[in-house]
């Protein structure tokens, strides 16, 4: 009997209400943003490689290795001699292994020299293979297979000449263009940087770089073909091995070898690392848009704090007419609580229109695949604990109410 | 004081022929040695040896403000209880009775109308005048018993008190005249038949033509419903009009007021 | 990102030194298929409570004690009954220990170890590695450290898992001792 005048005396403060709703939406919506695109990336960094045992590296931190081999984020420091690669791959453990060899790049998107083993080895999500959507694999030292939205955003079709750049800035002056790469393959979309990369042979990085001086190269494509194309060195290698068992013996192995200073991790342990670097940031910005749904619920809190003295005569009008000072209390903490419902709510409906229109975006932008369905078993108990925590902090305006209706009976004395 | 109480001192009879004997029976309200002060207070506000109104009465009980007329209203809508004595209401003795069960009382049986800004403003006319049913049960069972509708009620007695068609189409009650507003206090006073109606100065922002024709509706809805009515005012220029009127200073022995 | 890359890159010197601190031990835990190896790395006092090569026959004791509890693996893992593993293999390395011989000392771990000596002179590690064959892996669902209770003085043991369910790491201490497979 007490909700028809809430609903009634909401809508007769009808624009303060949907300000205070306006700042709860916000408020929830950053929170649950906040939480939901952290746990999003965590998962699409977690599923960015897959069934790879080890990554082998030079020695630097285990991080930024992680960062560069498999995320093409930040530069590799050192690289590893074709040799030590190659005792690696010698290992009686050693199941497979995939050198890469970054540095270059094609109009912003990163080139990685690779081989076969590539298409054969490399696994990302729930050990999904590499497929491709059209073409083969490159076989020839200019032959390029593109990621997915490599493809995509330039508009690149099978058979097409395309020019690797020195470097991995988005404009370089420096660029191969003497040495054209074909089009071959293209990927089909992994959610991964994989679809950000141009794929190209060790052999054909290592062509473009042959008699290049000063910006520009002194050996033309053809003639290129005709001196040792084998790499001298690689920026890193991923390696599967036959039994996990041998994962630590061969880690030991990598860090302490002779030759050179190189790094082996486990990627999924390099990525807790990450996440506990992350960490800090990550609670502080969830702390931050804690606070601002606390602030939120304060501004609700002021809204119905600032509007009771007005409303001393409507409560002591409905004790009048035989509310108890228990209906006040309800009064008060149903206005406090439809307030927090369906500025949850909104919030809930704003987020949603948020992610649908920025999940491309940040698709684009960072290779990130950002879900939708937002609604976890966490953000639901985020959730809870807002709409708890709306319904105490409307408790305290209610006892003052309540408190004043059993003061004033049915006559406001001001 | 208490002391200055003397139970053997001869009572003021404001009693009148024809009204109910010592004991209240038949009477519809009776207070009998009603005292009442405020906490922390050392001094009476109320101290009220006897009052009784008979049922279909209609009583005019004069007090200017400070006359403890508020803290005996309420007393009567068992919103408060005395420290001490009887609150009789329809053969119930409000004292004996806990909060919720005064509430309910209250919310059963008395029709309250006051000065002014009677009305809740977010609320339709209807509405207002019909929120009493919110409250009790019994007031909507009359209704229906009736063979009608709270809010069909609500149009009639709000007709019936010369509300036009316009006026109680009005979208915010605040836009109505202090007189239409006062007339639908009214009309919630009496929804669903409560057996007394209790007028707190209802006439108070009115001018002197609109106070005799407020009246006069009061009167006449008091009389078809049957209910009996306490009207307190401070303006003796009313009184005349009722069968029967009591000073406040009369009644109350505390005497704690020194008069306008 | 500048500067998490700032926070991340480390310039570290080829030769490495192995960390070593006192109540900290490292373990390497990988399961694939019915095998599971485990492998501890810890600083030798953690376990004998000195460093130092036994001087006084009380601390040569000490010494044969340890290497007793580190050959029975099964006082300091403890494995799901219903997972029924047995040991298959064994190697325990210190220069503490090295007056005997163990196991499968490879040339070039005896090489490392004369190279290390200097640089350690005042510290001692113990490396012991297992490899367990389990009847019914798939009730192989955690590894609980008794461990600490064998040694009190280790209070820390940061671990390298690799099980089905992926790669991770985590801290275990006394009061959280276990390590969940499935």
């Amino acid at each position: 009997m007490i909700y028809g005048l809430t609903l009634k005396s909401l809508w007769n403060r009808k624009t303060t209400v949907l300000l205070t709703l306006m700042s709860i939406a916000l408020s929830v919506a950053l929170l649950l943003g906040v939480d939901h695109i952290r746990r999003e990336a965590k998962s699409s960094f977690t599923n960015t490689i897959s069934g790879t045992d080890l990554i082998v590296g030079a020695r630097s931190g285990s991080v930024q290795l992680l960062l560069y081999s498999v995320f093409r984020i930040g530069n590799a420091t050192n690289n590893i001699a074709w040799t030590s690669y190659q005792d690696i791959a010698k290992s009686p453990q050693v199941a497979w292994t995939i050198p890469i060899s970054l540095g270059d790049s094609h109009r912003g998107y990163r080139v990685m020299g690779t081989n076969q083993n590539y298409f054969q080895h490399f696994r990302y999500g729930k050990k999904q293979p590499l497929k491709l959507s059209t073409g083969v694999p490159f076989s020839d030292v200019y032959e390029a297979v593109l990621g997915s939205e490599v493809a995509a955003k330039l508009g690149y079709q099978l058979g097409e000449d395309i020019v690797i750049a020195h470097g991995g800035g988005q404009v370089s002056f420096a660029s191969h263009d003497d040495k054209p790469f074909k089009v071959v393959g293209i990927l089909e979309p992994t959610g991964t940087p994989v679809d950000r990369t141009v794929h190209v042979s060790l052999e054909g990085i290592e062509a473009i770089h042959i008699g290049w001086q000063a910006g520009r190269s002194t050996i033309s494509a053809e003639d290129a073909l005709g001196y040792d194309l084998q790499p001298e060195v690689i920026t890193a290698a991923f390696v599967g091995l036959k039994s996990k068992i041998g994962v630590f013996a061969l880690q030991r192995e990598v860090n302490q070898y002779r030759k050179e200073p190189m790094l082996a991790i486990l990627p999924g342990v390099a990525l807790q690392e990450l996440w506990a670097l992350l960490g800090v940031a990550e609670s502080a910005l969830l702390g931050i848009s804690a606070f601002v749904v606390v602030t939120g619920l304060l501004g609700m809190l002021t809204v119905i704090w600032a509007g009771l003295n007005e409303r001393r005569r409507e409560m002591a009008i409905l004790r009048s007419v035989g509310a108890r000072p228990r209906h006040i209390l309800m009064l008060l903490m149903t206005e406090a609580g439809l307030m927090v419902f369906f500025g949850a709510g909104l919030g809930l409906l704003l987020l949603l229109s948020l992610l649908l229109l920025a999940q491309p975006l940040i698709l684009s932008m960072t290779g990130v695949q950002i879900g939708i369905n937002f609604l976890n078993h966490e953000n639901l108990y985020i959730l809870g604990a807002v709409i708890a925590t709306g319904f105490t902090v409307g408790l305290v305006p209610a006892l003052k109410a309540y408190r004043m209706s059993v003061a004033d009976g049915m006559t406001v004395r001001i | 004081m208490n002391a200055g109480h003397n139970p053997d001192m001869p009572e003021l009879d404001i009693s009148e022929p024809g009204l109910p004997g010592v004991d209240g029976s038949g009477a519809l309200l009776f207070l009998e040695n009603l005292r009442y002060r405020w906490a922390g207070s050392s001094k009476d506000v109320l101290d009220i040896g006897r009052f009784s109104v008979s049922r279909g009465e209609r009583v005019f009980l004069q007090g200017v403000s400070g006359s403890g007329k508020t803290t005996l209203l309420n007393l009567l809508g068992g919103v408060i209880t005395p420290d001490s004595g009887v609150v009789s209401i329809l053969d119930t003795d409000l004292t004996k009775l806990g909060h919720a069960a005064r509430d309910t009382f209250r919310a059963d049986h008395i029709g309250f109308v006051f000065q002014q800004f009677n009305l809740i403003p977010y609320l339709s006319l209807i509405d207002n005048v019909t929120l009493p049913c919110r409250f009790s049960k019994t007031r909507r069972n009359r209704i229906t018993a009736k063979g009608t509708t709270p809010a069909d009620e609500a149009t009639r007695l709000l007709s019936q008190l010369g509300l036009n068609e316009e006026a109680r189409s009005s979208r915010s009650v605040t836009a109505l005249s202090v007189g239409q507003q006062q007339r639908v206090a009214v009309a919630r006073a009496m929804i669903g038949s409560p057996e007394l109606i209790i007028a707190d100065e209802p006439t108070s922002a009115l001018d002197v033509q609109a106070r005799f024709a407020f009246l006069d509706l009061l009167f006449h809805e008091v009389e078809a419903s049957n209910a009996t009515l306490l009207f307190v005012s401070h303006d003796p220029a009313l009184q005349k009009r009722f069968e029967r009127s009591v000073r406040m200073v009369d009644i109350n022995r505390a005497g704690i007021t020194e008069e306008a | 990102m500048a500067v998490l890359m700032a926070t991340v890159v480390q310039a570290e010197e080829f030769e490495q030194h192995g960390a070593h601190e006192h109540g900290a031990a490292k373990l390497n835990l990988a399961v694939d298929g019915n095998a599971l190896y485990l492998e501890l790395d810890s600083p030798a006092v953690n376990l004998l409570g000195f460093e130092h090569m036994p001087a006084s026959e009380e601390e040569e004791s000490r010494v044969h004690q340890v290497e007793e509890l580190l050959e029975s693996p099964l006082k300091l893992f403890s494995l799901p009954a219903g997972a029924g593993c047995g040991l298959q293999e064994q190697s325990l390395e210190s220069r503490l220990f090295e007056h005997e011989t163990h196991g499968e000392h490879d040339k070039q771990d005896d090489e490392e170890h004369a190279d290390h000596h200097d640089h350690e002179e005042s510290h001692a590690d113990i490396h012991a590695s297992y490899v367990f064959e389990c009847k019914s892996a798939q009730n192989l669902r955690y590894v609980e450290l008794s461990l600490f209770d064998v040694f009190p003085l280790t209070e820390e043991i940061s671990a390298q898992v690799i099980s089905s369910t992926g790669q991770f790491n985590l801290e275990l201490t006394p009061e959280s001792k276990r390590i969940k497979l499935q």
